[in-house]
């Protein structure tokens, strides 16, 4: 365990300087030794950059002809702040299409490359930008995005020229901090729901109905568009207790709906390429008007070109229009005033331009006093996810290329929030305030994702007028990713789904609408987050136990800015541990201070809590992090920091584990696990499983060829940094985000060995055990019309091979053999669907312990010193007897000496653990029975590139 | 504009029950009548039984008659099936019709312009009667000064009988409400021999400004009021404008 050497009580100049010191690659070098002390310049040259992604060198020159993957980087320090022209010494003979980016400390250039002379170097003046001082600041030039050109731009130094000898320094990569191992809700998404939450379904078996807008028409009446285009309506009051409700459709050939909002019975649509008001003329309830409100902005064919929203705030609706995606990596063109949030009168159509530098806004929602509240998802200048309490006339970044948006500016708006991605978002949708009735949360703000799934939780506070606040981990357990949402009167919480396909949870994604409702059950959870001068201040759901949460190294913090850049993503800046000088605990103990001296402007501070954490209450953690953005730090509102007490505890020396594995897990699962499964299945990507060291077919997509290539590390360092180099033979190019454009060297060494391990069948399987998924805790009376057979006289192969993966995927396979895999520490199946079908077989596995094998008893023995052991007798030796407790772990056996037995009898608790089929659909588990009534065969490989279920 | 003003028209409003009843003129309705009687007996017999089956009756915007997706090159556009085979298309940027085109006999008249990338997008099929792809549209007239327009799409009304699209046309002196209706559209059997026609409206002018339909209208449409031919639109009756010529290609 790596434990962090605190300096207490020091200056915060210092701290940032051991801070420094403790992550620099040179450990030791002091932040200045790479001054030159007799000029005012400083020269940094291609050889110091942070990565050069698929480009090559050409001794000291880099030949530049992708941008995805490169991240040509340095970070800067100066002792004062001063005003510094930017030079490059490079070549290049053909014309650029699009400018280059040069970005110090969020200050943006944009550099239209001249051609130089052949066989030339050249150095140009790009511009003037400022430098602050006392602290690490990142200085990127960004290759034009995603574009490949024929002929590199060959890039030799990049050279500051200041105005005070000796002020300018270079710094080597700061490294990025080790993180606890994680686990569901401490570093890792959610895998359950949360407690206070009971849901029930409504989607029609119909209709797979995919919600993008939704709106209550009065308190009942719920209607709700679909990305087909349909209207529907639903009578929340006339649900029938069981089965899908009644939909009745109200208007249809609507082009592309991503909003809808009501105001005053009137019904207003954001279309594609217009908003729209549907007018029911004489009242018989059908639409024969589609009335174009207004449709004053740009538009192309491009297919991501969408209106999200919509919002009716006095007389005037907002939305806001995405950018299109079919043009990047070509010329990257954007249709003027793409990305903006707009405002329509309900009237006149009049449209006025509210904000600009949106990418993907698809949610739309109202705010603390009537604000609005837009989330944009993670990309080109958006180097992460966003929560955005939309001023008027700010800008937020996203730009293509000229003509740039009226609005755009070199300083963006910062988000609100910022929700990084695949830490806690990957595809934000519509953000909906929390009502009075939902306890504790009221008045925080829910958030779906169509990526990540489940909902988040983000509080907001303002200072000094500036709004921020935090987001917390709050639900997943969920099939359906949430689109659009209402609460209604009751404060049941509507959301409406939006499929994508299977997601990294191994789920089928489904569409249409699920109620939700908040139970008022107490959880133990981080609930707010407020930042003071001095610190942040966390106050939690219930009070923490009696003289806990005072130590500060029970909290792991570390904080970030980031850069966005005009290729894919952007990077964290300056990512490092923050030291947490104190920890002070409320009077009431539902608040903790955590004095932190180093909180900075315009960076994110991340929060780990420990899963031990304990409560008054004696429930444990539900979720453990936290990402606070700092957009304002008060002068004003110090934290109160106190001695701890008498009696209060350390933190266990194991509150945070920092285990070799858990950066490139952690990267798994934030990054991969989308596409890429370990257990062989096919995803949008090929699986992992089997990759290390294996022949693949690919094909080079410039020119076509396929050929055959081993999957060394060179191979997969490749394919994470210029995922379109070679595609994998059946793999689509452009799948792949280009992931390695926001990894640094250490995390693309921690990837790979992670990959590498999970290559191993043995070690993949492991992988999978360790966070089961819970779809529902299934019952038997969730079976009740199941017959004494499940199986067809003829099973279709796809059945059985989906049967045969439900197999494995509810981990039968540890204790059960079949078709040549698994063990024999359970029964053997082939002989027990020989007797028990349907719902009897159904029964032995939902509920173990109905009737156990005699074969297959536990055994429960006493010891002499009052220990309990239960378990099977795998080794039966002379002296002693060796007992396997958990079948999912084999390996831990326990040693029990037969002197020291002073009772041993047979349980009727099963040894098989209930619950095994809880990471099951209700269609997998059919799929499963199918497969075991069917005698487990040997199932041949067929596509499952488009199952047809 | 406020939203009543949109609701002025010829039309009754739409009172069929089945959007199949939209479909094509009553001549031709009738040798559907029985079996689609048939079927929508049956569905009213057995909807309450489908619960969570999505229940509607006689939606106007059914989107085989009327395609409000973006059409070949253009992102807004509406495309109106005026009978079985013909089809008509519209810029609504530039107030006009940008295509009328016949499907062939083995492909339906609109298509998915890319399966692959979804079918939000759609494309002209078949043999092309009338074609605009100029960014000319209409002007005005007044007092023997030609003037450009801008053009401001308002929205489109589906009734029985006819559909209508309807678009302001404004400078700094004037703003002119523009209508156009197609009737008797849909999906019955192929018209009588007889030329496609649609029906124009202009609203606001003054008594001294005419409105000049787009170059190519003119050239291939022929404008007429109460069976007199004309060339400009002077008063806010109901104009015709009649397909002259055969498929150019």
């Amino acid at each position: 365990m790596i434990r962090t050497i605190a300096l207490r009580h020091s200056l915060r100049r210092f701290l940032w300087l051991s801070s420094l010191l403790a992550f620099a690659v040179l450990g030791g070098v002091p932040p200045n030794a790479f001054a030159d002390e007799t000029k005012p310049t400083l020269e940094l040259t291609a050889k110091t950059i942070f990565a050069k992604g698929p480009n090559k060198w050409n001794g000291d020159v880099l030949e530049i002809t992708r941008g995805r993957g490169a991240n040509i980087g340095w970070y800067v320090y100066a002792e004062r702040p001063e005003t510094v022209s930017v030079w490059v010494e490079y070549a290049c003979e053909k014309p650029l299409n699009q400018a280059y980016q040069l970005s110090l400390d969020g200050q943006d250039l944009f550099w239209d490359v001249p051609v130089t002379a052949p066989g030339e170097f050249t150095k140009v003046c790009v511009g003037s930008l400022s430098i602050r001082a006392g602290l690490p600041v990142l200085l990127l030039l960004v290759p034009p995005s995603g574009t490949t050109y024929a002929h590199p731009f060959q890039f030799r130094k990049l050279i500051l020229e200041g105005q005070t000898t000796g002020n300018l320094s270079w710094l080597p990569e700061l490294e990025e901090p080790v993180v606890p191992d994680s686990s569901p809700g401490f570093g890792q998404k959610l895998k359950r729901r949360h407690p206070a939450l009971k849901i029930r379904d409504l989607r029609s078996d119909h209709a797979p109905m995919r919600v993008t807008g939704m709106a209550l028409r009065d308190d009942s009446e719920l209607l709700f568009t679909t990305w087909e285009g349909d209207l529907f309506a639903v009578d929340l009051d006339a649900l029938s207790p069981s089965g899908p409700p009644v939909y009745r459709k109200l208007a249809q050939g609507l082009s592309e709906p991503m909003g809808l909002a009501i105001d005053r019975g009137r019904i207003f649509v954001t279309e594609k390429n217009q908003a729209t008001e549907l007018i029911d003329e004489n009242g018989d309830g059908r639409f024969e008007t589609y009335r174009c409100m207004s449709h004053d902005w740009a538009c192309t064919l491009d297919y991501h070109e969408y209106l999200f929203g919509a919002i009716v705030v006095n007389d005037y609706l907002y939305f806001s229009a995405s950018v299109g995606m079919s043009r990047r990596g070509k010329d990257n063109y954007q249709a003027p005033l793409r990305g903006s949030v707009f405002r329509v009168h309900l009237d006149s159509g009049a449209t006025e331009l509210v904000a600009g530098g949106l990418r993907t806004p698809d949610g739309m929602g109202l705010g603390p006093e009537d604000s609005i509240l837009v989330t944009d998802n993670q990309g080109e200048w958006l180097a992460a996810n966003k929560l955005i309490r939309v001023q008027q006339d700010a800008f937020y970044q996203f730009r293509s290329r000229p003509p740039w948006h009226p609005l755009d500016r070199p300083t963006p708006t910062p988000p609100t929030t910022w929700l990084p991605q695949g830490e806690i978002a990957a595809s934000p949708t519509q953000p909906i305030m929390i009502p009075t009735n939902w306890g504790p949360y009221a008045g925080q703000v829910l958030i779906g994702d169509a990526a990540l799934g489940g909902l988040q939780r983000v509080f907001l506070e303002q200072i000094d007028g500036v709004s921020q606040g935090a987001a917390f981990r709050f639900s997943q357990g969920f099939e359906h990713l949430f689109h659009r949402f209402v609460f209604t009167s009751d404060g049941s919480l509507i959301g409406g789904g939006i499929a994508r396909g299977k997601d990294w949870d191994f789920i089928t994604r489904v569409s249409g609408l699920m109620q939700i409702r908040y139970t008022h059950q107490p959880v133990f959870e981080p609930l707010a987050a407020r930042l003071r001068d001095n610190g942040l201040e966390l106050e939690f759901t219930e009070p923490l136990e009696s003289g806990a949460g005072w130590d500060p190294d029970g909290y792991f913090v570390s904080q970030w800015g980031y850069q966005s850049t005009q290729t894919y993503g952007g990077v964290k800046v300056r990512h490092r541990r923050a030291e947490v000088l104190s920890a002070t605990v409320s009077n009431d103990r539902r608040k903790v201070f955590l004095e932190i001296p180093s909180i900075t402007v315009n960076e994110v501070l991340y929060v780990r809590l420990p899963e031990s954490l304990p409560s008054e209450s004696g429930r444990t953690l539900w979720a453990g992090d936290l990402w606070y953005t700092i957009n304002r730090i008060p002068s004003d509102r110090p934290g109160q920091v106190h001695a701890p007490p008498q009696e209060s505890w350390r933190a266990s020396p194991h509150a945070f584990e920092f285990s070799a594995d858990n950066a490139g897990r952690t990267l798994y699962q934030n990054l991969c696990s989308a596409c890429h499964s370990l257990d062989g299945s096919r995803r949008i990507g090929p699986s992992f499983l089997g990759l290390a060291g294996a022949k693949r077919e690919v094909i080079d997509p410039r020119t076509g060829q396929q050929q055959q290539v081993t999957a060394d590390e060179d191979y997969l360092r490749e394919s994470i940094t210029d995922p379109n180099a070679l595609l994998v033979a059946g793999y689509q190019e452009n799948q792949m985000p280009p992931v390695g454009g926001i990894l640094t060297e250490r995390q693309i060494v921690d990837l790979l060995q992670y990959l590498k391990r999970v290559s191993d069948k043995k070690a993949a399987q492991r992988e999978l055990a360790r966070q089961p998924l819970v779809i529902r805790d299934w019952k038997m009376d969730d079976f009740a019309n199941w017959g004494t057979h499940v199986a067809p006289p003829m099973p279709e192969p796809a059945s059985l091979l989906r049967g045969q993966q439900a197999f494995f995927k509810a981990q039968c396979v540890q204790c059960h053999a079949t078709s040549g895999y698994g063990t024999n520490l359970a029964p053997d199946l082939s002989l027990s669907v020989q007797k028990l079908k349907g719902k009897d077989l159904l029964r032995r596995i939902i509920e173990p312990s109905s009737q156990i094998h005699p074969d297959y008893q536990r055994i429960q023995f006493l010891l002499d010193d009052g220990q309990v052991i239960i378990g099977h007798i795998v080794a039966d030796q002379k002296d002693t007897l060796e007992v396997v407790s958990d079948l999912q772990a084999p390996d831990k056996r326990t040693m029990i000496r037969k002197a020291n037995v002073e009772l041993q009898q047979k349980t009727k608790q099963s040894a098989m653990p209930t619950g095994l089929l809880n990471v099951l659909t209700k269609a997998e588990i059919l799929d499963l029975m199918v497969f075991l009534e069917s005698g487990m065969p040997t199932v041949p490989p067929v596509s499952t590139k488009n199952p047809t279920r | 504009m406020s939203p009543n003003s949109l609701l002025r028209s010829g039309f009754a409003p739409l009172k069929t029950s089945s959007s199949l009843r939209q479909v094509g003129s009553p001549e031709s309705f009738r040798g559907l009548a029985l079996p689609i009687l048939t079927v929508a007996s049956v569905l009213v017999l057995y909807a309450p039984g489908l619960l969570g089956e999505p229940q509607s009756v006689g939606l106007p915007f059914e989107r085989q008659i009327i395609n409000r997706f973006s059409l070949d090159h253009l992102p807004r556009s509406i495309s109106i099936r005026y009978d079985q085979t013909t089809w008509l298309g519209y810029d609504l940027e530039h107030g006009k019709l940008y295509k009328a085109w016949r499907s062939t006999s083995d492909r339906e008249g609109l298509q998915p312009a890319d399966p692959k990338t979804g079918l939000f997008r759609v494309k002209s099929q078949g043999v092309t009667l009338f074609e605009d792809q100029t960014d000319a549209t209409w002007r005005l007239r007044s007092s023997e000064k030609e003037m450009k327009l801008r053009i401001r799409y308002l929205g489109s009304t589906q009734r029985e009988g006819g559909f209508e699209l309807r678009w302001e046309l404004s400078n700094d002196a004037v703003t002119v409400n523009l209508h156009e209706r197609v009737a008797g559209f849909g999906l019955g059997s192929p018209r009588e021999p007889a030329p496609v026609f649609r029906e124009l409206r202009a609203q606001g002018l003054g008594s001294t400004q005419h409105l000049i339909p787009p170059p190519a209208t003119s050239d291939r449409w022929t404008l007429s009021l109460n069976d007199q031919i004309c060339d400009q639109m002077k008063t806010d009756q109901w104009y015709r404008l009649t397909l002259r010529s055969e498929p150019h290609d």
